[in-house]
């Protein structure tokens, strides 16, 4: 299952979601839940992965609670909660056994995305930690000048604004800067190779097949 | 060595790929903020469509640039957060992203007296757009009951495009004045 | 040869009142190593900007005067072709560094070129062995250290395998032993790798001990350019460079008066050789 090329993942997420939309019962919910866990136990994902699933499962009964507060229905409410697990899952189970640039890399090699909004999203994801820590050190210099996250709701927001105006502006201007460097490497070239992508092979046209005999079954059932 | 030598002037040819560069950044910070931001109430800005709807006012792009903005902000949040319904995230930006766009390229001047409100008001419309369209596909995919949606879902949407109103508006001009401070060293 | 010849060149910023550099003229030799000191405003960056062609292209802007790199003429090719010839590392190198892991962010700039597959990992393995990061190809770039992502900065500019290297402020945001890594490495790139190096350097005392050639740029203009021994001497003439001036020097120049004059030093322990040689001998002539 883990051989099979990014694209195929890409397509599993989706069709996933559309079973997930599509089917009604409990039990097949439950069943599609269950072979997604099955499925990260088979890739040994990490503890972080269990615990990212575990929000969720949370999240699902909150859900359940939600639905059932408002229609006494313990099977809607049920199927509801599992619903949402199924689609928000998928993707916990991709991004676990799959890197993001493979992932971009086939949907911009095989599916036509331009090459910038694969950019603008690997490059966002780049820079995550790096503004954390900084607002990290603009929080604890905002407390030592007495900015402080007491007093009603406005007055808390206008102080979280004073450490999140800082960030934006620095990353403005090193908008420039990277800006600057991407030209200099030759960005926008029209002679930009697509980097290595894994074709699909048997693994993947099995996996596809049986998505779409699946798929099928349920539509026609 | 003393030469006179004749001054040219030259096009700046640099910045083509800036829009890139910023939305990328404005994104990033759109994600941490998600993480950081002490929950208010219950209720926190949604900092993802604050970034771009800032980065679209900055950058003012074109449709089909709005549309790979909007998918990509969709997207940006999926490694991270744990949404609901990430195919839900990528329509609902990539509708916000298009309506903050077209209010950003409207021709008619959006003030108050002198006061140019045109990143409130994008701020505040592609947030209830963006919420509309996700809390109305999660609606109909997970067959909420329609009280929920209307007394639990809305008032969320709303409130949180008035918080992004404010936002928006607050951040777009200091960030402005240094987006056009080009090679000002 | 000479690798970088500018001849009067003046540039002002498309916005600005004031010319950023006025008739400058210079020539940095091949496999020579520059350090370009000045305070501040007084044109460094823009400078190295100029070298590297992102002035004019990249800015726009009123220019005159000639920069060649190497047989390029700045202002007649891309800014994409001048920077096989010179690597240029900007002041915030984190910038630089748009993606994911180390080995893509090598790769990054011959990808765009459209180099073939089997070239780029043959140069990403080659640069990064330059740098001293072999071995964390795969590693997140958000999680190394800020010297190691400097590192990574350069190496993805010698990617393209250009002749010059240009950085700007490298040490401003590195502590001191970093700072002194940094001046090895580029001592090793300089010597080994044969590379032109122009570096902007605030602490000119971390660049003595390497440098070839010292520039001194005021208000956009060169005001003194040379061997280090003969700007350093120029510096110590002047009052306002007194504490730009390396404390070796500072030592050196205040002792001549009263001593002969010493060699021109480049690092502590020649210092402490001749002063000690010195010492003895007045001793030695005491005793007598």
């Amino acid at each position: 299952m883990f051989k099979v090329a990014p694209l195929t993942k890409i397509v599993f997420t989706m069709v996933v979601s559309l079973w997930a939309v599509a089917l009604f019962s409990p039990l097949a919910l439950s069943v599609v839940v269950g072979v997604q866990l099955l499925l990260m136990v088979l890739g040994r994902v990490e503890a972080k992965t269990y615990k990212a699933t575990a929000y969720l499962a949370l999240f699902a009964v909150f859900l359940f609670l939600l639905q059932y507060v408002f229609v006494p229905d313990t099977r809607l409410a049920l199927v509801t909660g599992l619903k949402m697990m199924a689609m928000a899952m998928v993707f916990i189970l991709v991004l676990a056994t799959t890197r993001v640039q493979d992932l971009t890399a086939a949907l911009v090699g095989q599916c036509r995305i331009p090459y910038e909004y694969a950019f603008m999203f690997t490059t966002a994801l780049r820079f995550v930690p790096d503004f954390l820590s900084e607002s990290r050190t603009i929080q604890e210099a905002q407390a030592c000048r007495g900015y402080s996250t007491k007093g009603n709701i406005v007055k808390r927001m206008i102080n979280f604004l004073a450490i999140v105006k800082p960030l934006v502006l620095r990353a403005i201007s090193r908008s420039e800067t990277m800006a600057l460097s991407m030209e200099l490497r030759g960005f926008g070239s029209q002679k930009r190779n697509i980097g290595s992508q894994v074709a699909l092979g048997w693994h993947d046209y099995t996996a596809l097949s049986g998505m779409v005999t699946v798929t099928l079954g349920i539509f026609l059932y | 060595m003393e030469q006179k030598q004749d001054v040219v002037y030259y096009q700046a040819k640099g910045g083509k790929y800036r829009w890139v560069a910023v939305t990328a950044l404005l994104l990033a910070i759109g994600a941490i903020l998600k993480m950081v931001t002490p929950g208010v109430a219950g209720v926190t800005p949604n900092w993802t469509i604050a970034m771009y709807c800032i980065a679209i006012n900055l950058i003012r792009p074109s449709l089909s640039q709005a549309v790979g903005i909007g998918l990509v902000a969709g997207a940006v949040n999926i490694p991270f957060s744990k949404s609901a319904f990430p195919y839900g995230n990528l329509v609902s930006e990539l509708a916000g992203a298009l309506i903050c766009t077209l209010i950003v390229s409207a021709a008619i001047d959006i003030k108050i007296g002198k006061l140019n409100i045109r990143p409130a008001i994008s701020g505040f419309l592609s947030t209830v757009c963006s919420g509309l369209v996700f809390t109305g596909i999660l609606k109909i995919v997970l067959s909420l009951p329609l009280q929920a949606y209307l007394y639990g879902m809305l008032p969320v949407v709303f409130i949180t495009g008035a918080i992004n109103c404010l936002i928006t508006q607050l951040l777009y001009f200091p960030a402005q004045r240094l987006f056009d401070a080009n090679g000002g060293h | 040869m000479s690798e970088i010849v500018i001849s009067g060149l003046s540039y002002t910023y498309p916005k600005a009142a004031k010319p950023s550099l006025q008739n400058v003229s210079l020539k940095i030799d091949s496999g020579a190593f520059a350090a370009l000191a000045g305070l501040n405003g007084s044109g460094k960056t823009s400078l190295c900007l100029a070298i590297a062609g992102a002035v004019p292209h990249y800015y726009g802007g009123a220019m005159a005067g000639q920069v060649y790199t190497g047989e390029v003429k700045t202002t007649e090719s891309g800014i994409c072709e001048i920077a096989n010839i010179v690597g240029l590392v900007l002041e915030d190198y984190e910038s630089q560094l748009v993606t994911l892991t180390v080995e893509e962010e090598v790769a990054f700039g011959l990808e765009n070129r459209g180099v073939e597959q089997s070239e780029i990992n043959r140069r990403v393995k080659e640069a990064l062995q330059m740098v001293g990061l072999s071995g964390k190809e795969k590693q997140q770039t958000a999680a190394l250290s800020g010297g190691q992502k400097q590192r990574l900065a350069i190496a993805s500019v010698l990617a393209t395998k250009p002749q010059i290297l240009v950085l700007d402020e490298p040490t401003s945001a590195l502590d001191p032993e970093g700072a002194s890594e940094l001046y090895e490495l580029l001592h090793r790139l300089n010597q080994d790798h044969k590379l032109t190096i122009l570096v902007v350097e605030h602490d000119l005392s971390l660049a003595l001990p390497f440098a070839s050639q010292f520039i001194l740029l005021a208000d956009g203009s060169v005001e003194k350019a040379g061997s280090p021994a003969e700007v350093l001497q120029y510096m110590g003439s002047k009052q306002h460079y007194a504490c730009s001036l390396p404390p070796l020097w500072q030592l050196k120049l205040g002792l001549e008066p009263e001593f002969s004059s010493f060699g021109d030093w480049k690092t502590d322990d020649e210092a402490a050789n001749e002063l000690i040689h010195c010492l003895e001998k007045l001793e030695a002539g005491k005793s007598a």
